[in-house]
């Protein structure tokens, strides 16, 4: 419509022209006319000199805040593109059906970096992927396009949150483990106290120092060396994982992510086990920090799209649970195979938050 | 939504507004532009300078302030709003009257005396860049101002402004520049990507714009300077064309001319038939059928003659009541009763002539001139045998009885004695009715026509003659015939425009002029429409007679003049095919027309002394219309040389079309030479090629790491480049000379790297490297 509407304009300008013949009303004619025909051949030049695509292939954010994708336009030509559009087609991986939108940019001669600014809310990868570059003349009036294949891959992790425990007594050692969960040789731990620190809100009362207390007119609490081979075990019942809803498998995420770092402040490491319906085996892997937590994730995150049968059910159910935390698709979350809570999707945040667990 | 939200990035760094001097530029390039159109209308004076210094001022000046600080625009804007108030307040009783003047411009039309606007065109100078700063950098709607930009400069014309090539130029660049800059800044609701850096995107790919259309500027410029008359005919022949189409397919083509419409713009005969004509001899002459007569001119069109109103008056003042009823039947045959009365021993034969209208009559009938209707048909064979149909005419249409213009001889003692009386009546009916057309038939709105009037009263003359030859000169001179005059603009009269701006018409634009240049003389004359049949157009027919089909394309328009003992009488004024005078009537012919022209000194440069400037020249005050009359000159400077140019572009282009082979032929030539100068030449040709491709720049084969280097870079195993190198310091250094078969490997291994080479060259690089190195 918007060429119609040009060159109709041209022809009448031509018409006019011709008609009062008139030099410079028909000089402008030619002008716009060649135009036209100039930005036909200069949108095909555009789009033979512009490359664009994702500077990095894979990169990792955190839910709910936003992240910053750096998509790289190339011009090999001296003239500077205008304006191009990327048909850019994002969703959660396999697990929605992905959404299109056109987003559009420009380009000067040379390198430019350009920036997708986005968020995800749930937790997951996030690909996205561009199918399309679609280059426009400087009036916008034509367009040559050619196919991209790009994409890339978001790795959504939860925020920083770790559940409030206290459990000073827990501990498992690696000789009571089955061999093939062993990783190293664990030894009898001892809590040492580091420090005495004034009581803050939220303190367990089992780690008041009375004494202390009694003697200084205000409350003190001992705070413990964090033992090097304390280690705790969390089995992960991952049954129902691809059958939940994707905000299920958030809660999910962001209850394992918190209830990882919770037992980190607590301990030295967590050996996380689940069984991978897909590889028919348990996996096990240890985290000692918050990356090892955020490998764990996207693990998680990256494991087989395969729904569980009556086997691989058989098989986690098997697991033994002595010493042994639990999670499962339902946020319930057990020790010893004994319910100690279940989370609610609604108020995972707060119960997050707020609520303090002592085992 | 599928939980991932990608959010429109706000304004970064990158938006920092600078002031970019391509902004002003395009900016006052559109303010040039828009007030060109005020400074160019040559019924307004305004200080020109004024005018653009103050524009320019106030350009820089909002430019300066939006690009400044925070809300200088705005008090920028405030401040002007109420200096140009206080200055609108001020000025306002000279102001109105101006603007008063500007509507009547626009509404009535040209005006004779130029009318001093200074006051309204330096408050229009402040105003305009300050509304085109205020459309573009705040309300951001280019699309509006270029809009009403363009409507200006497409219905300009039609106003009679024309301005000049560089206002066009500058309105397109502003218009294209900045609809690329908004294009690039306004998403419009769309999804755009950060770190795009609009607004130094903007400003370069405008740039880029202005710059890609000032290469077109100097393609089209010479384009419409040599082959303007193609571009304009393209024109024509597609509104023809349709035009043409539309009359057929409507069933109108048939229909006969009528009325006393001068046409505002091209004619298209679409050759269809309108009339039929029996004649009961070939006629001799140009046969005109006249259908309508102008009676007073009313701008652009003629009213219907009205003798019976003269007739009145001859009857009141004649005391002829007898003849109320028959008075105008019998002078509209009085000339050819006269004539046939008078036949003496060698009369004059009469032409019998039937009219028949394809198209229905219309209320309207053809009538030759020297004529009488009669009820019969009469034609005659070689024999000279007469037929007779009898009463009542068993044809179709309506007959007359005419005498051909050499035919008419009428010598008023020389009749039949039963005639004596008519013949008295006669007479004194000629003198009555040319005392009276010397009122009727001499009536011009000079209000309208400054002009022509103006012309006319500069060349006083009274001689019949003398007017004839003046107004053929002045015709001849100022214009040219084709039936593609193009419009005329609406606010001026067609005559005065046909000759004074236009210079271009057919016979209707003649006729016109002509007609009313009688009567500014003071001489009887009218303007007339109808059927001009040329005697080759009737074809003998076996039944007796002779036959014309009349097409459109005979119709016609002249000027007709009161003679005496002829009463009005054709007169042709449109230059004939070799430009000369054609017009001849009774006592004027081409001999008189040279005599009286050569006597009064009439030639092409004095007339031409009183015209305006032609159509190409700009009409604008303006310093541009010193540049328009330089392109002028360069125009006809070059036409002399014309056919030499299209000589020089002929060879051109044979040139270009054998470009290609030469440099093929050249390319094999070099290669082969190559070859044949044996491998060390070909391994010299390498390291040339490998430095023109940006590899092993500084190299000369002699190096140790050359092998490694050039198989790193080329991807070629470093054991043939071992042996090439090999095979080289042989040929160079060794005791024999390389085989035929090395030769050809060291060869080989050259076309090899030479396609690699080439591969990563850019496309103009590579037809260095292809056809000026001739590498490969």
């Amino acid at each position: 419509m918007k060429k119609l509407g040009f060159i109709l304009s041209c022809l009448f300008i031509w018409y006019l022209a011709g008609m009062y013949r008139y030099p410079p009303l028909m000089i402008l004619a030619q002008l716009e006319l060649i135009f036209f025909l100039v930005s036909f051949f200069l949108s095909r030049y555009f789009r033979s000199r512009l490359a664009v695509e994702v500077l990095r292939q894979s990169d990792t954010a955190e839910k709910g805040t936003q992240f910053t994708c750096i998509i790289r336009a190339y011009n090999r030509g001296k003239l500077p593109v205008s304006n191009f559009r990327i048909r850019l087609w994002y969703g959660y991986g396999q697990e929605l059906r992905p959404e299109m939108r056109h987003v559009y940019g420009g380009s000067e001669s040379g390198e430019n970096l350009l920036r997708l600014e986005l968020s995800g809310k749930y937790c997951g990868m996030i690909h996205l992927k561009m199918s399309r570059l679609r280059v426009y003349d400087y009036l916008n009036l034509f367009s040559a396009s050619k196919k991209l294949n790009e994409e890339m891959w978001i790795a959504v992790f939860p925020q920083e949150k770790g559940l409030q425990l206290e459990l000073p007594s827990l501990c498992y050692q690696e000789s009571n483990l089955p061999q093939e969960l062993r990783v190293g040789n664990g030894e009898e731990t001892r809590n040492e106290i580091r420090q005495l620190r004034e009581y803050r809100t939220g303190d367990s009362n089992r780690y008041i120092h009375w004494n202390q207390s009694a003697r200084m007119g205000q409350l003190w609490v001992k705070e413990y060396e964090k033992e090097t081979d304390y280690k705790v075990l969390l089995f992960l019942d991952l049954d129902g994982i691809w059958e939940a809803k994707i905000s299920g498998r958030d809660h999910f995420y962001e209850l394992l992510s918190a209830l990882l770092l919770g037992l980190l402040r607590k301990s030295a490491a967590v050996r996380v086990c689940w069984y991978d319906g897909e590889r028919k085996c348990f996996v096990n892997e240890e985290a000692t920090n918050k990356s090892q937590c955020r490998d764990i994730l996207l693990m998680l995150y990256r494991m087989g799209w395969k729904a569980w049968d009556p086997k691989d059910r058989q098989q986690a159910e098997n697991y033994p649970l002595k010493g042994t935390f639990k999670l499962d698709m339902k946020l319930c979350w057990y020790w010893n195979g004994t319910l100690i809570f279940q989370f609610d999707g609604e108020e995972l945040d707060d119960q997050i938050t707020y609520k303090q667990f002592v085992i | 939504m599928n939980g991932i939200e990608i959010r429109q990035n706000p304004k970064g760094a990158e938006d920092h507004k600078k002031r970019p001097v391509s902004v002003l530029l395009f900016m006052a390039a559109g303010v040039v532009g828009i007030l060109s159109f005020l400074v160019s209308a040559e019924a307004f004076n305004s200080p020109v300078w004024a005018v653009y210094s103050l524009a320019g001022g106030v350009c820089f000046l909002s430019w300066f302030t939006y690009y400044g600080p925070k809300k200088t625009f705005a008090w920028f804007a405030a401040g002007f709003v109420i200096v140009w108030g206080a200055a609108l307040v001020l000025l306002w009783e000279p102001v109105g009257g101006q603007l008063q003047r500007i509507v009547d411009f626009i509404v009535i039309g040209k005006v004779s005396e130029k009318v001093s606007i200074a006051e309204s065109s330096l408050l229009l100078a402040a105003l305009v860049p300050f509304a085109v700063s205020l459309m573009e950098f705040k309300i951001k709607s280019h699309g509006w101002l270029s809009f009403l930009t363009m409507l200006a400069v497409m219905f300009s014309p039609m106003w009679g402004v024309r301005t000049s090539v560089l206002t066009m130029f500058l309105l397109a660049v502003f218009k294209l520049t900045f609809r690329v800059a908004q294009g690039v800044n306004l998403s419009n609701g769309k999804f755009m990507l950060g770190g795009v850096g609009k607004f130094t995107l903007s400003g370069k790919s405008s740039i880029a714009a202005a710059l890609i259309l000032v290469l077109i500027f100097l393609a089209s410029f010479p384009l419409t300077l040599f082959f303007s008359e193609e571009l304009y005919t393209g024109v024509y022949d597609v509104e023809g064309g349709l035009r043409r189409a539309l009359l057929r397919s409507s069933g109108r083509s048939d229909e006969p001319v009528t009325g006393g419409k001068i046409s505002n713009g091209n004619h298209y005969p679409t050759g269809t038939a309108q009339l039929e004509l029996m004649a009961s001899v070939r006629p001799s002459e140009v046969l005109y059928l006249r259908g309508f007569e102008g009676g007073e001119y009313l701008g652009g069109n003629w009213t219907r003659a009205n003798d019976e109103e003269l007739f009145a008056e001859i009857i009141e003042k004649k005391n002829w009541q007898d003849w109320s009823g028959t008075i105008g039947i019998r002078y509209s045959g009085m000339y050819y009763l006269m004539n046939d009365y008078m036949r003496g021993n060698d009369p004059p034969r009469s032409i019998s002539l039937n009219i028949r209208h394809y198209g229905g009559t219309t209320g309207n009938i053809y009538v030759p001139y020297y004529s009488q209707r009669t009820h019969r048909y009469y034609y005659e064979k070689e024999d000279d045998v007469w037929y007779d149909y009898g009463y009542g005419n068993t044809r179709e249409g309506y007959v007359y009885r005419y005498y051909e213009q050499s035919d008419m001889d009428i010598d008023w003692e020389n009749v039949l004695s039963n005639f004596s009386l008519e013949r008295d009546w006669f007479m004194e009916m000629q003198e009555i009715y040319m005392e009276e057309i010397k009122t009727a038939y001499t009536k011009v709105p000079v209000q309208l026509l400054p002009k022509l009037t103006g012309l006319c009263r500069e060349n006083p003359l009274t001689e019949l003659e003398e007017i004839t030859t003046f107004i053929l000169y002045t015709l001849q001179n100022n214009s040219s015939y084709t039936l593609t005059p193009g419009w005329a603009p609406l606010n001026e009269d067609i005559v005065d425009y046909f000759l004074f701006e236009g210079n271009r018409g057919f016979c209707e634009h003649y006729a016109v002029t002509a007609t009313l240049m009688y009567r500014l003389y003071g001489i009887p004359a009218r303007y007339a429409t109808g059927y001009m049949v040329l005697p080759d157009a009737f074809e003998e027919q076996q039944e007796g007679g002779w036959r014309a089909i009349v097409t459109d394309e005979s119709a016609h328009a002249w000027v007709e003049i009161f003679l005496r003992d002829y009463g009005w009488t054709p007169v042709e004024v449109p230059p004939a095919a070799d430009g000369s005078s054609v017009a001849v009537y009774p006592g004027f012919d081409d001999l008189v027309f040279h005599r009286v022209a050569e006597a009064n000194d009439w030639n092409q440069e004095t007339i031409r002394d009183a015209q305006k400037p032609m159509s190409w020249q700009s009409s604008d005050g303006g310093n541009f219309t010193v540049k328009d009359n330089f392109l002028l000159d360069l125009k006809e400077a070059l036409g002399k040389y014309e056919q030499w140019l299209y000589i020089l572009l002929a060879c051109v282009l044979y040139f270009l079309c054998l470009l290609p082979m030469i440099l093929e032929y050249g390319r094999l030539c070099r290669f082969d030479r190559m070859k044949k100068a044996g491998c060390r030449r070909v391994f010299s040709r390498l390291l040339q090629m490998l430095r023109f491709g940006g590899i092993l720049e500084g190299y000369d084969g002699t190096e140790e790491d050359f092998a490694e280097k050039l198989c790193r870079e080329t991807a070629v195993s470093s054991e043939d480049v071992a042996r090439m190198r090999d095979i080289v310091s042989q040929a160079a250094y060794g005791t024999r000379a390389p085989e035929p078969h090395e030769e050809d490997y060291v060869l080989k291994m050259y076309t090899c790297f030479a396609k690699r080479v080439y591969a990563t060259l850019s496309w103009h690089r590579k037809l260095i490297f292809r056809y000026w190195k001739a590498f490969y």
